[in-house]
């Protein structure tokens, strides 16, 4: 009996674990290891850098990140723009999708559609402030009243199949970066018979997609790996140099500097437990993810609305020591609100270049501006909570780290507030119910208004209730501004007033250290919108 | 099986579904009582954020989901993920990883009660020798180096150094990566099942009974394998459920650290994303394994000795 049961088993086990393939350390195959997981292939409702790193792999926009990581014509061949700047023309190129269907114009009108039908992620994209596209705040706002879109709703977006080559994209104002923005993944074109034949599970496994860029994917298995073989029908595909893709996913970085050490792996992000074994291998490179990390001051609290208590705080973070002692992982002091790297002035300088520094470390300014700001409050101590969410690294680290800097400072005592970060977000931050709050914001499109809007006195993200006329109407201007040198200044000037008055308080622009194979080029790393191109990865 | 077994084990199935109606309760409201929310993109607006709960119905009251969460559960429909895997079905994501983490704990038990009986047999049959305190010697550092410990030790050396083994799971050359975290799993087996088997055959080898079946003349093999050892067993048969439950919640770091897309290591990314249905699922299929392990245990005993009676009428 016993031995039966066990032979069976046995049995059991070979078949399940049955299939034994090699997987070879050739230069055919690229091989990434992620620490997240692809979450949804769906460009309706993919939102994190991984599930775009996985869609760009085999989908490709109107336009697409370009080998030196600006932004080139990926479905589109051509593009025009009307002279005041609110009609896109886009060319499309014969590209086909791996059913061998081609893409026109029509799976992009079908794409942004079902957007608004689903009421996705991103219709916020499509909206005033961003891309401007005509009819899309009327139909955002019908969303909001919770009103049912009809189809005459859809058909008032300002996106028309001019026929199959030929789309044609209106906007309300002139969007300089608009060019840019068709690369971010919700711009992404959708196949309207396939994924109506998909349903419900369009995009939820590898079979469920269809390609149109350089991959296809062959095999999906959340929580553990994707696998991608290079697509004969791209429209490039002669320059695509490897065979095969694979994603590890959810790895954890110290066994994914365990996988690139046994030559499993040509991309390895790692922690900064390892960054001092690593630092001078030649592997090692520290890269930015464009997420800017800050302090949220509550205004509404009497303390935080007295500036020199906020200049205090921000005097008293020594940002250079936080970035390169304890956080190691590439991050870099944040020198004003706008990361750097984001956006490229019309004269080609970044905006961190062109714009002032707002932040330096000096103790003794710090306890002279907190001595200034508890005068004029009529105080002699004042109590701060600090409030973080412990499940998103590193946040736990860069608390502690400003509660130790907070707390030098005479006259001030730091509460630490440890909660989620949904908790942090939706109870305590939206509800009012914080004095300092750390949290993080990551760029939606490659220019600076993506974390500039972030002040307005109406943004749902101002929680700490911020308002300033004056930036407002500049940021009006921003909007409306044709001339693009002219709406570049006034973006610096914009940023110049939210930072002279601290409504936030900007501490460090994440990096990331990673380990890559050196013999790879042309892997192209970008900190806006897909994360990591493999088009043109050659080993 | 007599008529008394049959009701007793009706008595425990009816009994063990009611404790899962109870579980599932009490995590269901555990679950809606986490802080924050399953959609927890900060760049969504609030009516945004309204429409996905009610196409998700997280805006009705909680008894109205609770109940159509069971009415759902009955016919097979454990609902969608909500944000680690968006819209997937959460059946077919528990399913698989289950599956897996269900395969190495079966086989880090077999393997580790094979192991383990025979280091314990061998240590009592050599009591008070170097050979017992070799034996008692690796089953305490068994016991003492937590399994991940050990994970990361054997990857170390065997994928990293040696290049012997992958260093994480690979569904393509599943049996060569399920070496190490196999491995991993069984030594605690190994160590609890080793201690055990030695205390329990030391004491029968010095009882009556074994000492009239040396004087009828048994050859040692029978003696050893036939008395001893089955009598021996007893004890190990009981921990071995716990040990397998264990082993099936215990799997996460392992799980972890090797890469496996397995239950443990799913069930922790529910829980950082708030993933309702995905823990929810995970937590009940745990209960429900448990609860059916115990039952099971209980059976084997009588099979093992009959002298164990579970019926009261007799």
């Amino acid at each position: 009996m016993k031995k039966l049961f066990s032979m069976v088993l046995c049995a059991m086990m070979a078949l399940t674990l049955a299939g034994c393939g090699g997987s070879g350390d050739d230069s055919s195959t690229y091989t990434y290891s992620s620490e997240l997981d692809i979450k949804n292939l769906d460009s309706a409702d993919a939102e994190d850098g991984c599930s775009f790193t996985a869609l760009h792999a085999i989908i490709d926009g109107l336009m697409k990140p370009a080998k030196d990581g600006t932004t080139t014509y990926g479905i589109a061949k051509s593009s025009e723009v009307s002279e005041d700047g609110l009609t896109h023309t886009y060319k499309l190129r014969d590209a086909k999708w791996s059913n061998g269907d081609p893409v026109t114009a029509n799976d992009f009108v079908y794409a942004w559609h079902r957007i608004f039908k689903n009421k996705g992620n991103y219709y916020y994209m499509f909206c005033d402030g961003i891309a401007n596209i005509a009819g899309a705040q009327e139909l955002s706002d019908k969303i909001d009243a919770e009103q049912d879109l009809t189809d005459d709703d859809l058909n008032s977006l300002g996106v028309k199949a001019v026929d199959d080559k030929t789309l044609e994209v209106t906007t309300t104002t002139r969007v300089s970066f608009f060019d840019e923005l068709m690369s971010f993944p919700c711009f992404y074109p959708v196949n309207e018979k396939f994924a109506e034949k998909q349903g419900d599970k369009y995009g939820k496994s590898a079979d469920s997609i269809l390609a149109n860029g350089a991959f296809t994917m062959t095999k999906w298995e959340p929580g553990s790996v994707a696998e991608f073989e290079k697509n004969d029908k791209f429209y490039a595909a002669k320059d695509v140099k490897v065979d095969k893709l694979v994603m590890k996913l959810v790895q954890e970085p110290k066994v994914a500097a365990q996988s690139f050490e046994a030559g499993e792996t040509d991309f390895a992000i790692i922690n900064s437990d390892l960054v001092d074994k690593y630092k001078k291998d030649e592997s090692f490179k520290n890269i930015s993810e464009g997420f800017l990390f800050y302090i949220q001051p509550n205004l509404e609290n009497s303390d935080l609305a007295n500036l020199n208590v906020r200049k205090a705080l921000s005097l008293a973070i020594n940002r250079k020591d936080l970035c390169e002692n304890v956080l190691k992982d590439g991050s870099q002091a944040a020198s004003g609100f706008v990361p750097s790297g984001l956006s490229i002035s019309p004269e080609g300088k970044d905006f961190r270049d062109e714009a002032d520094t707002y932040t330096s470390y000096d103790k003794k300014a710090a306890q002279a501006a907190l001595d200034e700001g508890l005068k004029e409050l009529g105080k002699s101590e004042i109590t701060l909570r600090l409030t973080y969410g412990t499940d998103e690294s590193p946040m736990d680290v860069f608390a502690t780290y400003l509660q130790n800097a907070f707390s030098g400072l005479k006259g001030l005592k730091i509460e630490m507030v440890a909660t989620t970060k949904q908790d942090r977000i939706y109870n305590k931050q939206k509800n009012g119910d914080f004095d300092l709050s750390v949290t993080r914001w990551g760029p939606d499109y490659g220019d600076p208004t993506t974390y500039l809007t972030l002040a307005l006195t109406n943004n749902n993200n101002n929680y700490g209730h911020w308002s300033n006329t004056e930036f407002d109407s500049i940021m009006e201007k921003v909007n409306s501004e044709t001339d693009a040198n002219a709406r570049w200044q006034l973006m610096i000037d914009a940023e110049k007033i939210m930072m002279d008055d601290l409504c936030y308080i900007p501490v460090f622009e994440k990096g990331t250290a990673t380990l890559q194979n050196t013999k790879v080029k042309n892997l192209v790393i970008k900190a806006v919108g897909v994360p990591y191109t493999f088009e043109y990865v050659s080993k | 099986m007599s008529n008394s077994t049959l009701k007793y084990i009706g008595k425990r199935l009816v009994i063990s579904l009611i404790t899962l109606f109870v579980i599932l309760m009490v995590l269901f409201l555990m679950v809606k009582f986490l802080p924050g929310s399953p959609i927890n993109n900060e760049k969504l607006s609030a009516s945004a954020r309204a429409a996905i709960e009610a196409q998700y119905g997280l805006d009705k009251p909680i008894p109205v989901q609770f109940v159509r969460y069971i009415q759902n559960m009955l016919t097979g429909d454990f609902g969608v993920s909500f944000n680690l895997y968006k819209d997937m079905q959460v059946s077919s994501l528990v399913g698989s990883a289950a599956k897996l983490s269900m395969i190495y704990g079966l086989c880090a038990v077999i393997i580790g009660t094979v192991i383990g009986m025979f280091l314990g047999v061998f240590a009592a049959l050599h009591k008070n020798t170097i050979w017992d305190t070799i034996a008692t010697v690796i089953s305490v550092i068994g016991v003492s180096i937590p399994s991940f410990v050990f994970a990361m030790l054997i990857l170390l050396l065997f994928a990293s150094k040696l290049r012997l083994l992958p260093t994480s799971y690979s569904s393509s050359n599943a049996i060569k990566s399920s070496i190490m975290p196999i491995l991993a799993l069984s030594v605690g087996v190994i160590a609890n099942v080793a201690r055990f088997t030695r205390t329990e055959m030391v004491s029968v080898l010095t009882s009556e009974y074994m000492t009239l079946a040396k004087a009828k003349g048994l050859d040692r093999k029978t003696l050893i394998f036939k008395h001893a050892l089955r009598n021996a067993l007893i004890p190990v048969i009981t921990i071995l459920g716990p040990i397998l439950v264990n082993l099936m919640t215990g799997t996460m770091v392992v799980e972890k650290i090797c890469s496996v897309p397995g239950l443990g290591k799913l069930l922790i990314n529910s829980i950082l994303s708030n993933d309702y249905n995905i823990i929810l699922a995970c937590s009940f299929l745990y209960a429900a394994m448990y609860i059916f392990m115990m039952l099971i245990i209980d059976i084997s005993y009588g099979i093992i000795d009959p002298r164990i009676r579970l019926g009261k009428d007799d």
